[in-house]
């Protein structure tokens, strides 16, 4: 294998071939049809709810960009549906513009302190409900690029720190609901720091560069590759058992062992690999317990020679463990 | 002379109400729909007046307030939005010229959906 082209950062950024979804909430059946029919041409996916309690789970499901609220509905109305919406972590960042009667302004003032971020008048007009969408998908997609730009690694455009911190605490969650299976690596490129002192900075960030690409070339769409730091990455799986992400981890040593680097050929690159996972329900482990139990095994990794992936456990109690950078 | 003389439109009282988007591609088919649905609603509306379940005949005018003026007939929404104004600030025992007053911008609303055509 050649090195090839320096990877792009940003490969998490939106994808912007994929229509954002709008979600409407209104009991009118003659809204729904309405507005269907009036946001024919837009490029968005409109989804319909007739209630406040049909639309929180939707919105929960779909994710949409924007929610079309009307606020005068019967059992739960527009204002509660508001409420819960921001209260929910999930989501509390979608941008919600509530439908409202022309005279009842008092209303309008209620829903942006409840967080709305715009309001169009019933009876509609549709040139104004269009533009106001259309104002709120923008900022919409600025608001994803600033959160997405923010947990990116700039030299290798894998996710940085925050990003690993943040997915894992929310596919452990995940686990401990559902019983999904999780899988953790931990990645430590070995020797690296004399890559650095050889062969100066730019070959070293070539190594992590590359090695990057090799990692988001090897994983499904829905693993996590993170830069931990320094020469260190994780590797995130969800759905994935331990003996599925062995194999995958196996794919990615091999591959990069097979590396014939333009810079040093002579020198190869290595990585040491510490793998855990839960197989179905984990015991309800802190994402600090989970990352030891890879931590650990990538230690024992480096410890038997290096080059090697190590499957460890995550729900064992383990001893100290002395720090990864020392291992090298 | 034919004794079977050509079936007629029957008269509207007032003329027909036709929508201000009859003109427009987009929306001729569901403002037809709408049309179409409108005896139905005609009848919801009286029977819930006859059974004097006054929440429901606020629910249906608020609906065709929002909706009626988005399929272009919006003296139809006018009126829906005058009665349900009405029931909303109607006081528990219901002074007699309140009630004149429903009963007119009852019959006003029930008049005008009476007199809708695509």
């Amino acid at each position: 294998m050649q090195v090839g082209a320096v990877v792009k950062p940003g490969t998490l950024v939106v994808d912007s071939n994929s229509k954002p979804v709008v979600l409407l909430i209104d009991d009118s059946a003659d809204v729904h049809r309405l507005v269907r029919t009036r946001l024919r041409y837009e490029a968005i996916e409109l989804v319909t709810a007739f209630s406040g309690v049909e639309g929180i789970a939707i919105a929960r499901e779909k994710q949409p960009w924007t929610i079309l609220l009307d606020l005068d509905m019967p059992e739960m109305d527009g204002f509660s549906v508001l409420r819960e919406l921001k209260a929910a972590s999930d989501t509390t960042s979608i941008a919600v513009i509530v439908l409202s009667g022309i005279s009842e302004s008092q209303d309008k003032v209620t829903a942006f302190d409840l967080g709305a971020i715009d309001y169009v008048t019933k009876p509609f007009d549709f040139a104004e409900l269009r533009a106001r969408l259309r104002s709120s998908l923008r900022m919409q997609r600025l608001m994803k690029m600033l959160a997405e730009r923010a947990e990116v690694d700039g030299l290798t455009g894998l996710g940085n720190r925050p990003q690993f911190d943040r997915r894992l605490r929310q596919e452990l969650s995940e686990n401990a609901r559902y019983g999904h299976p999780l899988s953790l690596a931990l990645m430590d490129l070995d020797h690296f720091k004399s890559i650095n002192d050889t062969y100066g900075h730019p070959a070293g960030d070539e190594v992590l560069q590359e090695f990057a690409k090799i990692v988001l070339g090897s994983i499904r769409s829905t693993d996590i590759a993170c830069r931990y730091g320094g020469e260190e990455f994780a590797l995130i799986m969800p759905n994935t058992g331990p003996d599925d992400a062995r194999a995958v981890c196996d794919r990615i040593r091999a591959s990069v062992a097979a590396v014939k680097w333009a810079r040093h050929p002579e020198r190869p690159i290595t990585v040491s690999m510490g793998l855990s996972g839960l197989a179905g329900p984990g015991p309800g482990l802190t994402a600090e317990a989970f990352i030891e139990g890879s931590d650990r095994a990538l230690y024992t990794a480096k410890r038997s020679g290096r080059n090697q992936v190590v499957v460890g456990n995550p729900a064992t109690p383990g001893g100290s463990t002395p720090p990864l950078a020392k291992a090298g | 002379m034919s004794a079977n003389p050509l079936p007629q439109e029957p008269a509207i009282a007032g003329g027909a109400l036709t929508s201000s988007l009859s003109t427009d591609p987009d929306m001729a088919e569901i403002v037809a729909e709408f049309v179409m649905e409108m005896p139905g609603r005609v009848e919801q509306l009286t029977k819930s007046w006859d059974q004097q379940q006054l929440d429901t005949v606020q629910r249906l005018a608020h609906q065709l307030k929002g909706a009626a003026g988005g399929y272009g007939f919006s003296q139809i929404s006018d009126a829906a939005g005058k009665l349900e104004h009405s029931l909303v600030a109607l006081s528990g025992a219901g002074l007699e010229s309140d009630i004149a007053r429903l009963r007119s911008q009852f019959g006003e609303l029930i008049a005008l959906c009476r007199r809708v055509r695509a």
